[in-house]
């Protein structure tokens, strides 16, 4: 679509009934001779876009004109004569009753041609192409393709790549007859428009704004230096000047003012015509409308009189060229993108202002579009004609008022007597698609720009921060509770890189990718890798030096366990595994016992096959809710909740919500960034199936040469084995409890679970201090009935057996009109309270004592009460906690598997770990440590326990859990686990 | 990798093709003359100044040149943009005809995206990645450790065609599989059709006629050797991965050895050779490289950053397929659109400290071996191979280092002598 050539022919005003009848005789549609003659294209693709006539009368007193608008491929001349060779006979009919005929059609209509511009002399006008470049044989030829493709786009196998999928459509394209152009290299892409800052805009639009209006004031600053000046030198020929272009712009500034409140002036006088439009003439156009799935509309204003509207016409229609032209995405008009062919144009020698618009859809979208999106740029240009809503500032008001606005323009339509369009089916987005089905067909090299390929049909692209759920592991989304079978397996792979790959190969089918609870199987696998297994599956060193380097030095050097706090009994060389990183941690989950051991032999067979040892096992508990782990607390409720998945959906409570990538690598964290990611060189990875690094999509880039981002959709699987001395811990809460009953006044009831809580900093039902601070939510309830009962039988009440209806049927269902609302209830309504904030509620920690464990790992608001940045910051160090119970083996104790998930393993756990679970100095504690994780190889001073009563001081925490062993893996996505398997 | 069994005979004694060499003469110099052209790719002080302006007005200017239908991308992030969009900025009609002329028909290099460049592209790609590299290193570490064996201390000896160029030939011999007459003949045919494909954009007919007579010659070499293998076991280097993976015909597989062969021989002889002069003239950068020979991927940290200063490819050819923008200048279909990558790779915003060497940036911001969709696909031997060639020499100690001798655009002749005798 190059062309839009207006012909405009003056007629008597008489002859228009005539001219009508005839050019409705052409039709609207056209004809199908007419439309057959006009559908043939030139060799290179070239035709008639759209194509409409009209006779128009005059204004009063003035001449009429019949008016001739098409788009086409091609220069104006082409575009003429493939016009005149198609319907030229039928034309002719209507233009020989021009006034003044010539007797050659195709020269009468060369010589008639207008031209609109935005200068000061031109006849004021606007084009607009939708669909800018693409002639009418590509359009149709890649709607043909469309259609062939959208047949075969679901060959009903399941489970194939994106880039798999397009491999066989381009088989079946390559197989079809007179589709070989298809494949070869696509035209370019359109460019995408970006807005520019304010500044720029100024200048944008400043600077061309002299050349363009005020040039008379050059040519006038140059009379008068020519005139006054010529003959001064030196210092006085300087000042002349000076003084020249100084009065000259101001002159310029003071006619822009006057100008501008001139034209306020008009805007608080202007007429709006309230008149609604003629019945007649809308059952006329009504009659044309809505054949196809395109219209055309034409209109006939009359700008307003006085140079002031003469003068802002033409600003009108500059700023709009500018906005189509540099700011917004080129095809779209104000953000607009269902035109295909637009133009205003003023009839020359007239006051009449025509606009013509090839358009998709009906036309109410089309002037609700108007309304809502390009109001501005509307107001800008018909607010210079008469009846037109008012305007202010010019661009403002106007086109916002909807109603009038669509009365006005409806009032200032004719029927389109006669309209071809070369495809009447087709809507812009269709056609733009269409050529990125085109386009990707045949430049989508990587499975990332085939998976967006795919995405034109029906779906869209994936936004950056979207995750993709079927590319990350089930673990991620939830610890696969509702498999409550399980094992954890530790494998070394083999030496050689083929075996360790085939090894990999058999896990494959078993892991669980997505979210879990929609697996259909009765056993699935999660696979982490050990930094070793990176190098002995083949990944080339440089890009495993990408990984962290916590992980890749593994969780047992020296290192790690200073930070850590793995000393003493806990140091790795007493660890039971873990001391040298394992290649693969495998954790086998399944609805029953006997779905883990089946799966296990699979596994254990491939191993065999592979020629591999067997692997460490940690048998797991089965998974129970809620869980409680040995101590008897309930374990796992506070839990951050990734944005994106469906438990993000359900809740709402900002201080727990954390952006993606503070788990999942490849998306923003919670400041926004993306962290930097392992790549690897696009030559490792030929057949193009990994994720490219470079997030580019819209095929017009090569980013098949870009690093691979091999990490992207996986995260980092801490393990640590973590052995529970319950027998020390209840007879360190009894022993305590026992020194201190007497320490604590009422309410404080000091007994073992209060002690224990105020350790953990929850109670054992799971409910939390901060909320209960001296009793449990379950022992506050009891009691709350206890009192009731006690109380409703001292009034006669019946007892709880024996409710009476009457009463609980009085409670509303809704707040009955008028009255205020039901309050909240004063207890909480859950014994697993997790939304609460330590600074607002606890500044003190007189409830939830400062060293206590969770507010340690979490201490959210602590240190600046009440805000939601603090929160946040605490929130960057969060871990998602995915772990089960072990079973200990015969004369061990019980304990946990800890596993926790993170983006980061030195800013999530090992900060944890070390800046705030280990530190003797917390948030201005002295020699205390967490009671759970602690160093024994540190001195400490006990245990504080704020009060009102001042604190109250616990003896030396032992130490009751023990490190067993432990280490760091990466958890692949999809397509990473699959490359390192060969698959 | 395992030698095909007819290889073995054939690289010890260049022997075993009973093919017509026709007119084809090796000992004729190509070209024979230097030429404009030559100068501006060879030349070092020149070229280095005119590309350390040219970043500094392209930082200023903040666009592209343009120069009637030229456009030039001096600036880094423009260079890089003007390589990526291959869709705006298409090869094809840079490269098609001439890599046409030489190869016997197409070659990726030449080709724009489509069904055809996917195929082979993916062809050529993933039969490389099975090429066993480290293999080909080692083979090629034993032939320099036995081309400098034979060198003693102080005796003066052509760095390109006695070292240089003969190994980078049998390295590329052993990755392609590919036999001639003789070694001398491989590496002229690679450099005339080299010269016509590549630096012969005036088209001139002396470097074009031996280009194709040459090409002739190579397709032949090609096709016969790909006649010579057994479908049941075609080899492990690249014929025998190409036959072997079925995706491409045997035209096909001839057309993609050509291409990859003709840009492997002088392209690492003219890397070498300017990478040895710049040693010689920086006492420091000499002493880095011997301090980090044992740490292969960082010595050619030391060459590609070094290279910097005298790229080997100082500009990128691609033609605008239609009517565009590139950062803020309009562009005309037809234009010819030109990556200035000396330039771009002094642009102090990637570069910072532009005029230092370090071999610590990252790898990504060099364009020495292009960008986009077309970067050179020998780039995983390069980053053995030349950083191997500069080590042995350097590990010698340079003592004496004359001037390059050009043929043209190509070294032809560094004499130079080294301090310690062989080890």
């Amino acid at each position: 679509m190059d062309t839009l050539v207006t012909i405009v022919a003056p007629i008597r005003d008489a002859d228009i009934p005539a001219l009508d009848a005839a050019i409705d005789g052409l039709g609207n549609p056209a004809r199908p001779e007419l439309k057959e003659a006009l559908d043939r294209l030139d060799p290179d693709g070239g035709g008639t876009h759209f194509m409409s006539l009209h006779a128009i009368p005059g204004e009063p007193g003035g001449e009429a004109h019949l008016v001739f608008e098409l788009t086409a491929d091609g220069g104006d001349r082409r575009a003429l004569e493939r016009i005149v060779e198609a319907i030229g006979e039928d034309l002719e009919r209507v233009f020989r009753r021009v006034r003044d005929w010539d007797g050659n059609l195709l020269d009468y209509l060369t010589s008639h041609r207008i031209q609109v511009g935005q200068g000061l002399f031109s006849d004021p006008g606007l084009c607009f192409q939708g669909t800018p470049g693409m002639s009418v044989g590509r359009i149709r030829d890649e709607a043909g393709l469309s259609r062939f493709i959208q047949a075969r786009i679901d060959n009903h196998r399941p489970g194939l790549r994106p880039i798999d999928r397009l491999a066989e459509i381009r088989r079946a394209v390559e197989a079809e007859p007179g589709l070989g152009w298809a494949l070869q290299p696509p035209p370019p892409p359109l460019r995408t428009g970006t807005n520019p800052p304010a500044l720029q805009l100024v200048i944008k639009y400043a600077l061309p704004f002299v050349p363009q209006f005020l040039w008379p004031f050059g040519l006038l600053a140059a009379a008068i230096a020519v005139g006054s000046i010529a003959g001064l030198t030196g210092w006085h020929l300087a000042a002349g000047l000076l003084l020249t272009v100084v009065g000259v712009t101001g002159l310029a500034l003071a006619t822009i003012v006057l100008a501008f409140l001139a034209l306020r002036k008009q805007e608080k006088n202007d007429w709006a015509d309230p008149r609604a439009p003629d019945p007649g003439t809308l059952r006329e156009i009504g009659k044309r409308e809505n054949h196809c799935a395109q219209n055309h509309m034409v209109s006939i204003t009359r700008r307003k009189p006085g140079p002031v509207r003469w003068l802002t016409l033409r600003i009108a229609f500059w700023s709009g060229r500018l906005n189509v032209g540099k700011t917004y995405t080129p095809g779209t008009l104000s953000g607009i993108s269902t035109i295909h062919a637009a133009r205003w144009i003023t009839i020359p020698g007239t006051r009449q202002l025509a606009f013509f618009s090839n358009y998709g859809g009906s036309w109410e979208s089309y002037l609700e579009d108007f309304i809502t999106l390009a109001h501005e740029g509307l107001t800008g240009i018909w607010s210079n004609t008469i009846g037109f809503p008012r305007s202010e500032y010019f661009f403002e008001k106007g086109a916002t008022d909807g109603e009038r606005f669509k009365r006005f323009a409806r009032a200032s339509m004719r029927p389109t007597r006669f309209w071809y369009t070369a495809y009447p089916d087709l809507i812009t987005d269709q056609i733009r698609t269409n050529a990125g089905i085109r386009r990707g067909l045949a430049a989508a090299l990587s499975n990332d720009e085939a998976g967006q390929w795919l995405a034109l049909f029906g779906s869209a692209p994936r936004p950056d921060g979207k995750l993709e759920t079927s590319q990350i592991q089930s673990l991620v989304f939830g610890g696969l509770g509702f498999m409550p079978h399980g094992s954890c397996l530790l494998f070394d792979l083999p030496g050689d890189e083929a075996r360790a790959r085939a090894f990999v190969a058999s896990l494959y089918p078993h892991t669980a990718f997505g979210d879990g609870r929609k697996l259909r199987r009765d056993a699935v696998l999660t696979v982490a890798l050990g930094a070793g297994a990176l190098d002995r599956l083949g990944l080339a060193p440089e890009c495993i030096a990408g990984f962290p380097p916590a992980f890749l030095e593994g969780m047992a050097t020296e290192t790690r366990a200073r930070i850590l706090g793995d000393c003493g009994a806990d140091a790795p060389e007493h660890w039971a595994w873990g001391r040298r990183s394992s290649d693969l941690a495998i954790l086998v989950y399944g609805v029953g016992q006997a779905d883990v051991a089946r799966l296990e032999a699979e596994i254990g067979e491939a191993a065999a096959a592979n020629g591999m040892a067997g692997p460490y096992r940690i048998p797991l508990v089965e998974a129970r809710k809620p869980a409680i782990e040995p101590f008897q607390f309930v374990d796992g409720v506070s839990q951050p909740v990734m944005r994106g998945t469906d438990q993000a959906n359900r809740s709402n409570d900002p201080i727990h919500l954390v952006q993606p990538g503070e788990f999942v690598i490849g998306y923003p964290d919670d400041r926004g960034n993306f962290p930097p990611e392992p790549e690897l060189s696009a030559l490792a990875d030929p057949k193009n199936r990994l994720p490219v690094a470079d997030k580019s999509r819209a095929f017009g880039t090569a980013i098949v040469e870009a690093p691979r981002a091999v990490a992207r959709n996986g995260t980092f699987l801490v393990i640590r084995q973590l052995e529970q001395d319950v027998a020390g811990f209840n007879a360190y809460c009894e022993a305590e409890a026992a020194r201190l009953a007497d320490r604590l006044p009422e309410p404080y009831e000091v007994n073992a679970d209060f002690i224990a809580a105020k350790l953990i900093g929850r109670w054992k039902d799971g409910s939390s201090l901060v909320r209960n601070p001296y009793a449990s939510y379950g022992a506050e309830l009891s009691r709350k009935a206890e009192r009731d009962s006690r109380r409703k039988a001292a009034e006669g009440y019946p007892g709880p057996g024996a409710a009476d209806p009457a009463i609980e049927t009085a409670r509303p269902a809704t707040t009955p009109a008028g009255e205020t609302a039901i309050g909240a209830p004063t207890v909480p309504s859950s014994d697993q309270d997790n939304d609460f904030l330590y600074g607002v509620e606890d500044p003190q920690a007189l409830r939830c004592p400062t060293g206590a464990h969770i507010r340690r790992a979490n201490p959210r608001d602590t240190l600046m009460p009440g805000s939601l940045e603090q929160v946040s910051i605490s929130n960057r160090h969060r871990i998602r906690r995915v772990g089960r119970l072990y079973a200990p083996e015969p004369g061990r104790k019980p304990g946990l598997l800890f596993m926790c998930l993170n983006g980061d393993i030195e800013r999530q756990f090992e900060f944890v770990q070390q800046t705030w679970l280990s530190n003797p100095g917390f948030q201005g504690l002295s020699g205390e440590q967490d009671p759970l994780i602690n160093d024994m190889t540190k001195p400490s001073l006990g245990y504080t326990v704020p009060s009102h009563d001042g604190p109250a001081r616990l003896s030396p925490v032992p130490s009751f859990v023990r490190t067993l062993g432990g280490g760091y893996f990466f958890m692949p996505g999809r397509s990473f686990l699959a490359f390192l398997g060969g698959l | 990798m395992s030698q095909h069994p007819s290889d073995a005979k054939a690289i010890m004694s260049w022997g075993g093709s009973a093919m017509s060499d026709g007119d084809f003469d090796p000992d004729i110099v190509t070209p024979a003359r230097p030429t404009l052209i030559g100068f501006l790719v060879g030349g070092r002080v020149l070229p280095d100044l005119a590309a350390r302006i040219g970043a500094r007005l392209a930082r200023w200017y903040g666009k592209p040149f343009r120069f009637l239908r030229w456009v030039i991308a001096a600036r880094h992030d423009q260079a890089v943009e003007m390589l990526g969009r291959d869709l705006d900025f298409g090869i094809a009609p840079v490269n098609a005809v001439k890599i046409g002329e030489v190869n016997g028909g197409p070659f990726i290099l030449g080709m724009d995206r489509g069904a055809q460049l996917e195929v082979e592209r993916r062809a050529l790609y993933e039969a490389l990645a099975a090429i066993d590299l480290g293999r080909l290193q080692r083979e090629t570490e034993a032939d320099i450790e036995s081309v400098l064996a034979a060198i003693p201390a102080g005796r003066e000896f052509d760095a390109v065609g006695g070292y240089a160029r003969p190994i980078a030939a049998r390295t590329a011999r052993r990755l392609f599989g590919l036999h001639a007459p003789s070694e001398r003949m491989l590496m002229e045919v690679a450099r005339s059709v080299f010269n016509h494909t590549f630096i012969n954009p005036l088209n001139k007919a002396a470097i074009r006629e031996r280009g194709i007579a040459a090409g002739a010659l190579m397709k032949g070499w090609i096709e016969a050797e790909i006649e010579r293998r057994d479908p049941a076991d075609p080899g492990e280097d690249m014929i025998g991965r190409l036959l072997a993976q079925g995706l491409l015909d045997k035209g096909g597989v001839q057309r993609t050895i050509g291409g990859m062969f003709v840009g492997s021989i002088d392209t690492t002889a003219t890397v070498v050779a300017k990478l040895v002069k710049l040693a010689a003239r920086d006492p420091d950068l000499e002493l880095a490289m011997r301090r980090d020979l044992g740490d292969l991927p960082r010595l050619y940290g030391w060459c590609l950053d070094a290279l910097r200063l005298w790229p080997h490819n100082p500009a990128v050819l691609r033609a605008a397929l239609a009517d565009g923008v590139l950062a803020g200048i309009a562009i005309r279909r037809g234009d010819s659109t030109i990556a200035w990558t000396s330039a771009a790779m002094q642009d102090s915003t990637v570069f910072s400290d532009p005029r230092r060497i370090r071999p610590d940036r990252a790898r990504s911001t060099y364009l020495h071996f292009g960008g986009g969709l077309h970067p050179c696909s020998g780039r995983p031997v390069n980053a053995f191979q030349i950083p191997l060639l500069v080590g042995g020499l350097v590990r010698r100690g340079l003592a004496g280092v004359g001037r390059i001798s050009w043929a043209g655009p190509f070294p032809n002749r560094l004499l130079l002598s080294l301090a310690e005798g062989p080890r």
